[in-house]
């Protein structure tokens, strides 16, 4: 969970190359009192040198750059930038593409059609720790698992030390309401749990999710000298 | 597999064979050459002497009479004595039969051995063969040294003999041998030449003849029921191929016919009769079973011969069995159905070998050469039996026979090595046609996986231009107008935009997987278009309760479904200035059922569909339609509920 900056302000790192988007966003944490821009880069490569700056709270990202894929970036910013909440700007927020990105690191999306009250609210939510999650996501995550847990089973030990890589009954609830087309707010009510909970359950199913990736496993091993 | 590469395992399988016989061969030529070399060594060392002559006595008598003890000197010295050669043979009396039956003769031979020189060693006789239908004795000085043991017929007589002279201390060489043989008129009798010398002279000579007339025999006819049983084995676990049963009953057919080469000299436990009897009866199946062996092995059917065959050997083996006294005694008729079986034997062989030559393959002339060898053999075994040739001959027809053995053995090897081959090829065969099998069907599923492709990609192609064309298009095109007649405010524009990229969210997921749940899809809705409700300040309440999964739900199915639910939803937002929507689901007979409950001002349903405005509702039930499901609208003052009814189990859509 990211720790608060030292000012009071969320500082919002945007990689996007979209000239519109990029004003229809900065001009909308311009105009908020609690949002700030930290940095801006266009490019891929812009970005992966942002990276080597400070830190910001929240890094906005598109996977489609004029040089590359942002899923780079966001990979990146895992390990360099390790308190940073990573989001995806996307047009759909499409399975295909949000789930690549959950799995480089990334803990939410942001849709550019959005209204930019709606946006702000997104970008305070994944900073206090929620997580946007669509049903069609859930069932995808849920599927995974589902495969993951089969495999681990036929393995004696887990890839990984200290964090489980199979979801718990109570995360598991969540993602199947989630396909039901529940609210945070309606499954709190079900489970009773406060809506901030739910948010964390969802948090860490999108940090189970990243262990699991493949993609980190070869960021892994590349980043320990195995490859 | 190639012609090159048969021609080479054939190559392989001749080679084999002929390494096999060349291994036999040079075993034996090993053990001839040690064996003469040590002769020679013996020879040159200490001479024995060979009687090429002797001092004859014949005696006619009445019925056989056991030899004395001990002969007068008078009976010695009595008139009549003369000179004769050795060998020596009496032919067959057989007009001898007919009128004096049961008279016998006793031969007398003399050596005389006075002048003798035998130095200090102890001395032996050696009689290479000797042969009669009666009694040999032996006498030194008159004294009865030796006597023939058994029966008058197994008398032991192609045993060779090998008796010390003065084995004792001190004791002197006799002065003369004499050696009494009674024999039958019309069977004859035969004495070979005899030998007198130290055992050094005599041994290997006695031990080379003994192995050649009569072990080489047992052992090979021996081995030959051995592997017979072998063969018995096989057919008992392989019933179709009666070739092994043949080839046992040959083995044991040959084990008996041989008995009588090597057995006699002791104590049977069987009569004179039933060992002719078994020595008659096993030649005659021999041969009947050769025919049998040979017809197999030729691939031939002969069937009529065959059974003709077994039926004469089985009438002749009933017929003869010793007690019944349908015949008279074999020991008489044996030679004359020796002679008989020679003709026979050659007749059913020249058939089967005319009808094999026709095959014309190795194994035919291997049988052929047997064949011949096997005529040769009996004619000089007959000849020798009725003391035609010199009586120093060997037998000849246990080799013949135990040949039968070694032919069969060669060909059922070349077949074993045949049917490797032909195993070998048939697996490499089969895996050729497999693989080929394999690939052609590789072809045609990928065949069909393109056609498939192909076809889903053109339905798809087909789904989304008819979704675009009433959906996303329509919208820019209200909107081109709308801005091009100048009447378009900002607000106005930006809703069309909005609905026009809700529209894009919803094609975009109907191309995700939802794997038959129609929960998921309504979720994804929910998910899409719940914002804009909130947005519009509509409190949407979710009180869906989980449905059976939709086997026929897919991409094409599932838009229709999202956009009758987004114009459903659209309705409202536009229409009815409704506060609260319940949105339930739940089954209904056959039925899922979806309902939209609205707390709006409701709308006349007729009035609508009949209107311009209706093209929504149309829309709807049109959709609806093409998924076999069906659309209600039930509009009051309170609000309007739609519903959407739909099959459980998969129909074909429409």
């Amino acid at each position: 969970m990211p720790t608060p900056a030292p000012s009071t302000q969320i500082r919002v790192a945007l990689v996007e190359d979209d000239v519109e988007v990029q004003h229809a966003i900065v001009s909308a944490i311009e105009a908020s009192a609690d949002l700030c821009m930290a940095c801006l880069a266009n490019t891929r490569a812009e970005g992966l040198l942002a990276l080597q700056g400070q830190a910001a709270d929240v890094l906005l990202v598109d996977l489609g750059l004029p040089d590359g894929s942002g899923l780079d970036v966001i990979q990146a910013a895992r390990h360099l930038w390790p308190t940073c909440a990573v989001m995806v700007c996307t047009t759909f927020a499409d399975e295909a593409h949000v789930m690549k990105s959950l799995e480089a690191g990334a803990s939410g999306y942001l849709l550019k059609d959005g209204e930019a009250g709606d946006m702000l609210r997104e970008i305070r939510s994944l900073y206090a720790g929620g997580s946007p999650i669509s049903p069609m996501i859930a069932r995808k995550i849920l599927t995974h698992f589902r495969k993951e847990s089969l495999t681990k089973a036929l393995e004696p030990a887990g890839r990984q030390g200290n964090i489980p890589s199979v979801l718990s009954v109570r995360e598991t609830e969540v993602l199947e309401l989630i396909t039901k087309g529940f609210t945070a707010d309606e499954i709190a009510k079900v489970m009773q749990v406060s809506t901030h909970t739910v948010q964390t359950y969802v948090r860490r199913i999108y940090a189970k999710l990243k262990v699991n990736s493949k993609a980190e496993a070869i960021y892994e091993a590349r980043y320990q000298g195995l490859v | 597999m190639t012609q090159a590469h048969r021609s080479k395992w054939r190559c392989q399988g001749s080679w084999r064979q002929c390494a096999c016989a060349r291994l036999i061969f040079a075993f034996c030529a090993l053990v001839w050459s040690l064996s003469l070399a040590g002769c020679e060594q013996a020879v040159r060392e200490t001479p024995a002497t060979q009687w090429r002559e002797a001092q004859f006595l014949s005696v006619p008598g009445r019925g056989y009479s056991r030899p004395p003890a001990q002969l007068t000197p008078e009976f010695l010295a009595q008139e009549g004595w003369k000179s004769v050669g050795l060998p020596s043979a009496f032919k067959r009396d057989v007009l001898a039969a007919a009128g004096l039956e049961g008279q016998t003769l006793t031969d007398w031979y003399r050596l005389d051995l006075s002048h003798f020189n035998a130095g200090h060693e102890p001395q032996y006789l050696y009689i290479p063969r000797w042969k009669t239908v009666g009694q040999v004795a032996i006498y030194a000085d008159g004294r009865l040294l030796y006597a023939s043991q058994g029966s008058m017929t197994l008398n032991g007589y192609n045993h060779p003999l090998l008796i010390p002279l003065n084995a004792a201390a001190d004791e002197l060489l006799p002065m003369a041998v004499t050696l009494r043989i009674d024999y039958l008129r019309n069977s004859g009798s035969a004495l070979s030449t005899v030998w007198v010398g130290p055992a050094k002279a005599l041994v290997w000579r006695y031990q080379l003849r003994q192995l050649v007339q009569t072990q080489l025999p047992f052992i090979g006819s021996g081995a030959f029921l051995a592997v017979g049983f072998f063969a018995l084995a096989i057919w008992i676990k392989l019933r179709r191929d009666s070739l092994y049963l043949i080839f046992f009953a040959t083995s044991v057919m040959a084990f008996l016919r041989m008995l009588h080469y090597h057995v006699g000299g002791g104590f049977l436990p069987l009569s004179d009769e039933w060992m002719e009897w078994i020595k008659t009866c096993s030649l005659i199946w021999l041969v009947v079973f050769c025919h049998c062996l040979m017809e197999r092995l030729h691939r031939l059917s002969m069937r009529g011969v065959t059974r003709f065959l077994m039926l004469s050997a089985l009438l002749w083996s009933a017929v003869t069995v010793p007690g019944l006294g349908i015949l008279p005694t074999l020991t008489l008729l044996t030679p004359m159905i020796n002679i008989l079986m020679v003709p026979v034997a050659a007749l059913i062989f020249y058939d089967a070998l005319r009808k094999g030559f026709r095959q014309n393959s190795r194994e035919t002339w291997v049988v052929a050469g047997w064949l011949f060898i096997a005529a040769l053999c009996c004619i000089y075994d007959l000849l020798l039996q009725t003391n035609w040739v010199s009586p120093e001959g060997i037998y000849t027809n246990p080799y013949a026979i135990v040949g039968v053995f070694g032919v069969t053995l060669y060909i059922m090897y070349g077949r074993y090595v045949g049917a490797m081959e032909n195993i070998e090829q048939a697996n490499l065969h089969l895996a050729q046609r497999l693989s080929i099998r394999e690939a052609e069907l590789m072809a045609s599923h990928a065949r069909l996986r393109d056609i498939e492709r192909i076809q889903m990609l053109s339905e798809e192609r087909q789904r989304l231009t008819q979704d675009m064309h009433d959906g996303l298009g329509s919208s820019l095109v209200t909107a081109l107008r709308a801005v091009e007649g100048g009447d378009m405010t900002q607000a106005l524009l930006g809703d069309i935009l909005k609905a026009c990229i809700d529209d894009l969210k919803l094609t975009i997921d109907s191309m995700e997987p939802i794997e038959a749940d129609l929960l998921l899809l309504l979720a994804t809705l929910r998910f899409r278009l719940g914002p804009r409700l909130k947005a519009a300040g509509v409190r949407l309440n979710w009180e869906v309760q989980d449905i059976p999964k939709l086997s026929w739900l897919n991409p094409r199915s599932g838009l229709h479904i999202l956009r009758i639910f987004q114009e459903a939803f659209a309705n409202i937002l536009k229409h009815t200035r409704a506060t609260e929507v319940h949105v339930r689901t739940g089954m209904q007979g056959p039925n899922v059922v979806v309902s939209i409950q609205d707390n709006g001002t409701g709308f006349d349903y007729e009035a609508v569909r009949l209107s311009p405005k209706g093209r929504g509702l149309h829309n709807q039930m049109r959709r609806a339609q093409a998924i076999n499901g069906s659309v209600q609208w039930v509009s009051g003052p309170l609000g309007t509920q739609f519903t959407l009814l739909l099959p459980l189990s998969g129909t074909e859509e429409r």
